[in-house]
């Protein structure tokens, strides 16, 4: 097994409240995992733990196959929540504290430093950041002295546009160059643009984990539309080939069950006598299905 | 070790609040040390009667008693040293108020490491201190002693190694209250108020016989009182006894405190979130 991080039946409680719960997951090697979840959802403590700020309750992680030490997270990048030096050092001398602890050269803080827009701001001391910039000198102390894993909880949270795009293409040229990636984040479109795997949580507990590509084909959503839609409505009813069917404003909408295409549905109809004036199947975006499961878990 | 102390001073040495109050503690240890001789000219160049002036002077420079007086002066209860006490408690919060502390943990520091790493720069503190007590006092031995010989000067030189031992525990105490805390301000006002609350307790609740094992009280019974060599004085209305030696018993007490102190610190950062 290639498994660079696995996380066993984890559990953290603060007080009654489970931050998570028996929590199982696997990072392969190579992959980018983004971790979803509504806000309070744990996400930020799952980090906490495998990075070992935070101690778990119960349950065990391991990195790289061995038991986890400070030896493993120095070979680790990691940012958690807000961005977190020193405000009256520079840049670069925050930098410089990372690498030290990390046992690495000094080499490539420049460089890194370059990557992420903040070279010629290297000497200014960190308070007097904006808020994207700070959060920029996040990423770069997370790519100091090649890490095999990149940690990132809501890297792109107060940056511009243009960032936004500079981080999801920085990750994904990580990404390439072999190393894991394990990202929180809320941004539903980056996420599925940049991501290999996903995991859903809520209230500390796993929904689903799997590729992403599997969670987009779990079910498509059609729109359909008649000059009648009462006929309509009829007629699907005999069809079961989609679910949860439901108006919205002129339309039809439903789920297409595995399998059901939207020839399929029109091939029906038209034995049907029905003429569709409308007939759509939604670009399936990752924000549906995460909300779909989030749905599904009430 | 090296590597340890390489990233503390990474963070102190461009810290400007760090260096500024550090030659505040210099200076105000220096205003004191070399007030004193000073006071004692100036108050011999006010009166012709000054006699007693000048040899309570010279008793008090004397080799090799000034190592003992300078050094008790210098680390009276929590008089001047509290200064380097929360510049300690500043550089501790500030890893927990800013939460740097987080940073350095996850990008590998392991939690031990950073105690070891803190115990280091409180080591040099001390060091420093002890350097400057030791500096001044040969400095003002040199110009005021009537004996200057290698004997003289080297005699009573253990009194710098217990006053470097006071000064670490009574530092490492500063972290302790600083871990626990961990807010600056909170941390330095109890800093501040605990010789009362140590008072308060010691008068209240704790039997006379172990007065002297108080945190404070048994830093402070290292080096309990000045001394000199030279007169001996004792009437019925000045009957004081002055320390004659270090007592080994002392020294093991206050160690027995440092060691108590890091092992709290040690578990309590070994076990909690932070
Ligand atoms: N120090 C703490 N004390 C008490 N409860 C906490 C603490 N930290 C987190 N929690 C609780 O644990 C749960 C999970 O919080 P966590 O920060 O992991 O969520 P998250 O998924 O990162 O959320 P967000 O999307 O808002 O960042 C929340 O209910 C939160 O209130
Ligand atoms: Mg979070």
């Amino acid at each position: 097994m290639n498994a660079v991080l696995s996380i066993e039946r984890l559990t953290k409680r603060y007080g009654h409240i489970h931050a998570i719960d028996q929590l199982d997951l696997e990072v392969e090697k190579g992959s980018i995992y983004g971790l979803l979840g509504p806000n309070g959802s744990g996400k930020t403590t799952t980090l906490g733990i495998i990075l070992d700020i935070i101690k778990p309750n119960e349950g065990s992680y391991r990195w790289f196959g061995n038991e986890p030490s400070h030896h493993s997270r120095k070979r680790i990048g990691g940012t958690l929540e807000h961005p977190i030096f020193y405000p009256y050092l520079s840049a670069e001398n925050n930098l410089r504290i990372i690498a030290r602890i990390k046992e690495k050269p000094f080499d490539n803080i420049g460089e890194i430093l370059k990557t992420v827009e903040l070279f010629d701001r290297k000497d200014d001391k960190f308070r007097t950041f904006s808020l994207g910039m700070k959060q920029r000198l996040a990423i770069a102390s997370a790519l100091i002295g090649n890490p095999e894993v990149l940690i990132l909880d809501e890297p792109t949270n107060g940056l511009d546009p243009q960032g936004i795009a500079e981080i999801r293409n920085l990750v994904i040229k990580i990404a390439n160059d072999g190393i894991s990636v394990i990202l929180a984040s809320h941004l539903l479109d980056e996420v599925q643009k940049m991501c290999t795997h996903v995991a859903v949580l809520k209230k500390g507990k796993k929904l689903y984990s799997g590729p992403v590509d599997e969670v987009l084909a779990m079910s498509d959503t059609i729109e359909l539309g008649a000059n009648n839609p009462e006929i309509l409505v009829n007629a699907l009813l005999d069809f079961d080939g989609i679910k949860n069917l439901h108006k919205e404003g002129n339309l039809l909408v439903g789920k297409c069950a595995e399998g059901v295409s939207a020839s399929d549905v029109n091939e029906f109809l038209i034995e049907k006598g029905i003429v569709l004036s409308h007939l759509n199947l939604r670009k399936k975006t990752l924000e549906d299905q995460f909300l779909e499961i989030l749905h599904q878990s009430k | 070790m090296i590597r340890l102390f390489n990233i503390e001073w990474e963070k102190l040495k461009s810290y400007r609040a760090f260096w500024v109050m550090v030659i505040l503690y210099l200076f105000i240890l220096a205003t004191i040390i070399f007030g004193l001789p000073a006071f004692l000219d100036f108050l011999a160049s006010k009166t012709d009667d000054n006699v007693a002036i000048k040899a309570f002077k010279l008793i008090v420079f004397n080799f090799p008693d000034i190592w003992q007086n300078i050094s008790y002066v210098a680390s009276m209860r929590a008089f001047i040293k509290i200064i380097l006490a929360i510049i300690v408690v500043i550089i501790i919060t500030n890893e927990f108020t800013f939460l740097t502390i987080r940073t350095n943990i996850l990008s590998g520091l392991s939690r031990t490491e950073f105690l070891l790493g803190k115990m280091e720069v409180i080591f040099m503190l001390s060091l420093l201190s002890t350097a400057a007590i030791f500096l001044s006092g040969l400095y003002l031995g040199l110009t005021n002693s009537s004996v200057i010989t290698a004997g003289a000067i080297i005699g009573k030189t253990v009194y710098l190694l217990a006053y470097f031992i006071e000064v670490f525990t009574f530092l490492m105490f500063a972290f302790l209250i600083a871990v626990l805390v961990k807010k600056t301000g909170f941390s330095v006002i109890i800093l501040l108020l605990y010789p009362l609350i140590e008072v308060i307790i010691q008068y209240n609740f704790i039997p006379e016989n172990f007065h002297k094992y108080l945190p404070l009280n048994a830093m402070n019974h290292l080096i309990w009182s000045p001394n000199t060599s030279l007169i001996k004085v004792k009437t019925p209305e000045f009957n004081m006894d002055f320390q004659e030696f270090l007592s080994f018993s002392d020294v093991v007490v206050c160690l027995l405190y440092g060691v108590f102190f890091t092992t709290i610190i040690y578990f309590y950062l070994k076990k909690k979130d932070l």
